[in-house]
């Protein structure tokens, strides 16, 4: 099977430090996957450079098994997009904006965009510059959603919409990828990726530095533990154990984070009258920022 | 903050107006003695045939005062035209400080941080005044400058004079469009209608200069008092009342704006109407002129674009009915008919007019040109061309549409002032050959293209300055042309420029180079577009 996305040694750079670097990746058909890092990690550059947008310093990409930069053309008659940056539309009324890029596009039935238009409370008789930013983010979906794209390439597609219109977005995206479509949803809005993605790729400093599924995410990694001892507390149990980290002791109480297999902690336990265990499974968030805590000194520079 | 901010917002202003504005007087300076020779009478005549040359165009340009003098030439060649650059920046700051930082959300800004309104527009004008200051001074200073150098009075406190009244005046400008930007509901409507306020103001004083029976209206319009101080010139006056009376009316103007500017809503006009009550719309557009790029910019600037076309069509039957009575004005002096028989080969009617609306109609498509090119670089920055590069369209045939949305709207603007042009002559009592007019009028699209090729070359790969490079590039093009017979300078040098290489079709005969030249422009600038647009990165960051 093509991959929807494949990505081999792609490299912007645009100095000092600054693009991305070697970027590997392959997105399959019909998964939704999630680009995570921080603002200035990458993000917009990458999804920048599959639109054919920016031209790469090195490397390639390529979609549905068309270059990034020679088919373009042919690509984005595939593909629907939200950037990052909302384009301005000045005096435009969102009608005509819908209608101009229904025409350039094709294939797009009024149908649809009603359907869109009213799940997303949107209306298209307004001028552009009287939308508020929810607005022109739900037309910029609408722009994206409205031809049914085989793969939608979305850069920080909620931000700024209100609860009732994320949930709205995020079943939009689960039944394009019911159809069949590929999604590639880049975010530093975790709960966006754990609401509706397979795998995730985390990116930090214009290098991927993980891509794995979510289970496997939650799975391995930290976890926090907070021990009661019956009498006073007894840290020294936990000191030695690989992967024991933040250990802290508070009367009768002891906490810690500890990475891997539960197994050394129980047997560090045994023979011990412990009243309370308690082990707290890790958000994706906690997840998030473990990486980008644990990056070297250097590569923040 | 507030004060350094406000700086900052006019630097290119400052930087174009104050070195551009003092290299052309020094230049200006420099030709002087070129033009006018070196004795008192050789001088004397060059001033005569300037002032005959002049009155073809006292409409726009006042009657010289003093035009064998250094500093009377400078105040007639440079000064007159300078205000008229000078009144389009300051009416676009004032819009600019009343409307244009609302859109891009800088007002919010200041005003979050405790600033008050009041302040906010204080700040922000005192900042443009010393910024106009600044570029008025330098503007009248090349002169002094050069003076010395060539032998002649550089008449200092005379131009520092006429750069206080310039300053005064140009500042009141400013003052009119920044109250009238706070009325109407968007800023594009504001921007129109204080530019086109201060146009309109240019124009009556150009009514009260040529029509007799019409003078007293010019007391309205800046111009006419900015006009009264001629003292640039050696024996010119500086008309103190006239320069008091503007900054009173500045001041004024002002105080007004500042208690509407409070009523008012962040965003929004004074008078703002509240959107009717209607059921939302959930269907996109069928209009068909939105299928293509090229025929939706022009469906999106028609407002604009049709004030071009009706201005246009207005300005050349204004300009074919104000020619007969000059003309006629300045045959019945038997002194001057001799000489402008002598000047002009053929109908004197026809002459004029050559000079007097197609010249202005070189400067109208030039200054088109920029505004079109300010629309895609804003378009640019604001992430249109990356949503339009979204859609499955090649970065070729966005070119191609920018290069035949430019194309079809300035040959739109051509026609109106061709229209306007020959609709008005059969009752102007001007008997033009009208294959003549069509020629000359046609030979404006080419000439127009020659400046949108140039303009979608540089935006296509440089978005950022490509309104400042085609600005000075006009600029540049249009003194080269004026100065080059001046400093005699080869033919193929003064053809550089486009405005010389058009010439005075409607006089001469017709010539397949220039339109050959200028259509070669266009291409080549097309051409360098397509390469540079395919080569460049595409963000809106």
């Amino acid at each position: 099977m093509t991959a929807a996305i494949k990505t081999e040694n792609l490299t912007k750079d645009y100095g000092g430090a600054r693009g991305l670097f070697d970027l590997d990746l392959e997105v399959a058909e019909g998964e939704v996957f999630g680009y995570l890092g921080p603002n200035g990690a990458g993000k917009s550059t990458t999804i920048r450079l599959l639109m054919g947008l920016i031209h790469a310093t090195r490397g390639s990409a390529s979609i549905l098994g068309l270059d990034c930069m020679r088919e373009s053309v042919q690509i984005k008659g595939l593909v629907g997009y939200v950037p990052g940056e909302l384009p301005q539309f000045g005096g435009l009324r969102g009608r005509d904006i819908a209608g101009h890029f229904g025409a350039l596009r094709g294939g797009v039935d009024q149908a649809r965009v009603r359907e869109i238009c009213e799940r997303l409370d949107l209306d298209l008789g307004l001028k552009f510059r009287e939308y508020s930013s929810g607005n022109k983010r739900k037309l910029a979906i609408l722009l994206a959603f409205m031809h049914r794209p085989k793969l939608l390439i979305l850069d920080e597609p909620s931000s700024g919409l209100d609860p009732l219109n994320q949930q709205e977005f995020f079943k939009l995206v689960l039944e394009a990828k019911a159809a069949g479509a590929t999604v590639f949803l880049s975010s530093h809005v975790l709960s966006e990726v754990e609401h509706v993605c397979q795998r995730v790729g985390i990116i930090r400093h214009g290098k991927l530095i993980k891509v794995a599924r979510l289970e496997d995410l939650h799975e391995m990694h930290v976890r926090r533990f907070e021990v009661e001892f019956a009498g006073d507390a007894q840290p020294q149990l936990f000191e030695h154990l690989a992967g024991v980290e933040n250990l802290q002791t508070n009367h009768h109480r002891v906490t810690f984070t500890a990475r891997g297999s539960f197994e050394p902690i129980a047997d560090a336990l045994s023979g011990h009258h412990v009243v309370n265990l308690v082990s707290h499974e890790p958000s994706l968030e906690e997840i998030f920022l473990t990486y980008y805590e644990d990056q070297p000194q250097e590569a923040r520079k | 903050m507030i004060r350094w901010m406000a700086w900052r917002l006019h630097r290119r202003g400052l930087i174009g107006f104050a070195a551009g504005g003092f290299l052309i007087s020094f230049f200006y300076g420099a030709a002087y003695v070129q033009a006018a020779g070196t004795t008192a009478a050789s001088q004397a005549a060059f001033g005569r045939a300037v002032s005959l040359v002049a009155y073809q165009f006292a409409f726009i340009i006042p009657v010289p005062v003093h035009p064998e003098t250094l500093g009377g030439y400078e105040q007639y060649k440079w000064l007159s035209g300078a205000i008229i650059m000078m009144m389009l920046w300051a009416g676009l700051a004032g819009v600019g400080v009343g409307r244009g930082a609302e859109d891009r959300g800088l007002t919010e800004q200041w005003l979050a941080g405790g600033v008050s309104r009041t302040r906010l527009i204080l700040a922000r004008s005192s900042a443009f005044l010393l910024v106009l200051m600044v570029a008025c001074f330098a503007s009248t200073l090349g002169i002094s400058a050069v003076a010395p150098a060539i032998h002649q009075d550089a008449n200092l406190a005379g131009e520092l004079g006429k750069a206080l009244s310039m300053t005064v005046g140009l500042f009141a400008c400013y003052a009119i469009a920044l109250f009238i930007s706070q009325f109407p509901a968007e800023r594009q409507t504001a921007t129109a209608l204080g530019v086109g306020a201060l146009v309109l103001l240019l124009v009556i004083n150009g009514i009260a200069d040529t029509v007799g029976s019409a003078s007293w209206i010019g007391v309205v319009s800046p111009f006419h008092w900015m006009e009264k101080t001629s003292s640039a010139a050696p024996g010119g006056t500086f008309d103190l009342g006239g320069t008091i009376g503007l900054a009173v009316a500045a001041a004024a103007l002002m105080g007004a704006t500042i208690p509407i500017f409070q009523r008012r809503d962040v965003g929004s006009g004074l008078f703002s109407w509240g959107r009717r009550s209607t059921a939302a719309v959930r269907v996109a557009s069928r209009n068909v002129l939105l299928r293509l790029p090229f025929t939706e910019g022009l469906w999106e600037q028609r407002v604009g674009l049709s004030a071009w076309v009706i201005s246009t069509f207005l300005l050349g039957s204004v300009m074919i009915s104000v020619t007969k009575s000059v003309a006629d004005g300045l045959m019945s002096d038997p002194h001057l008919a001799t000489v402008f028989k002598g000047y002009f080969s053929g109908s004197i009617y026809t002459s004029l007019l050559g000079l007097f609306w197609f010249g202005i109609a070189l400067l109208l498509l030039a200054g088109y040109a920029v505004v079109q090119v300010s629309r895609w670089a804003a378009q640019d920055q604001e992430g249109r061309v990356e949503m339009l590069m979204s859609a499955p369209i090649s970065r070729t045939r966005v070119v191609i549409e920018r290069a035949l949305e430019f194309a079809v709207a300035s040959l739109l603007i051509v026609a109106g002032g061709y229209l306007g042009v020959a609709a008005k002559a059969p009752s102007a009592g001007l008997n033009l050959d009208t294959g003549h007019l069509f020629t000359a009028s046609a030979l404006l699209w080419p000439f127009a293209l020659a400046f949108g090729g140039l303009g979608v070359a540089v935006v296509s790969r440089w978005p950022r300055i490509a309104v400042p490079f085609l600005a000075t590039f006009a600029v540049i093009e249009y003194f080269l042309g004026d100065l080059a017979p001046l400093f005699k300078l080869p033919d193929w040098v003064a053809n550089l420029s486009v405005f010389h290489l058009y010439g005075n079709p409607l006089v001469g005969s017709f010539s397949w180079t220039p339109a050959l030249t200028m259509t070669l422009v266009f291409a080549a600038g097309f051409g360098a577009a397509v390469v540079l647009m395919r080569r460049r990165d595409v963000s809106s960051a």
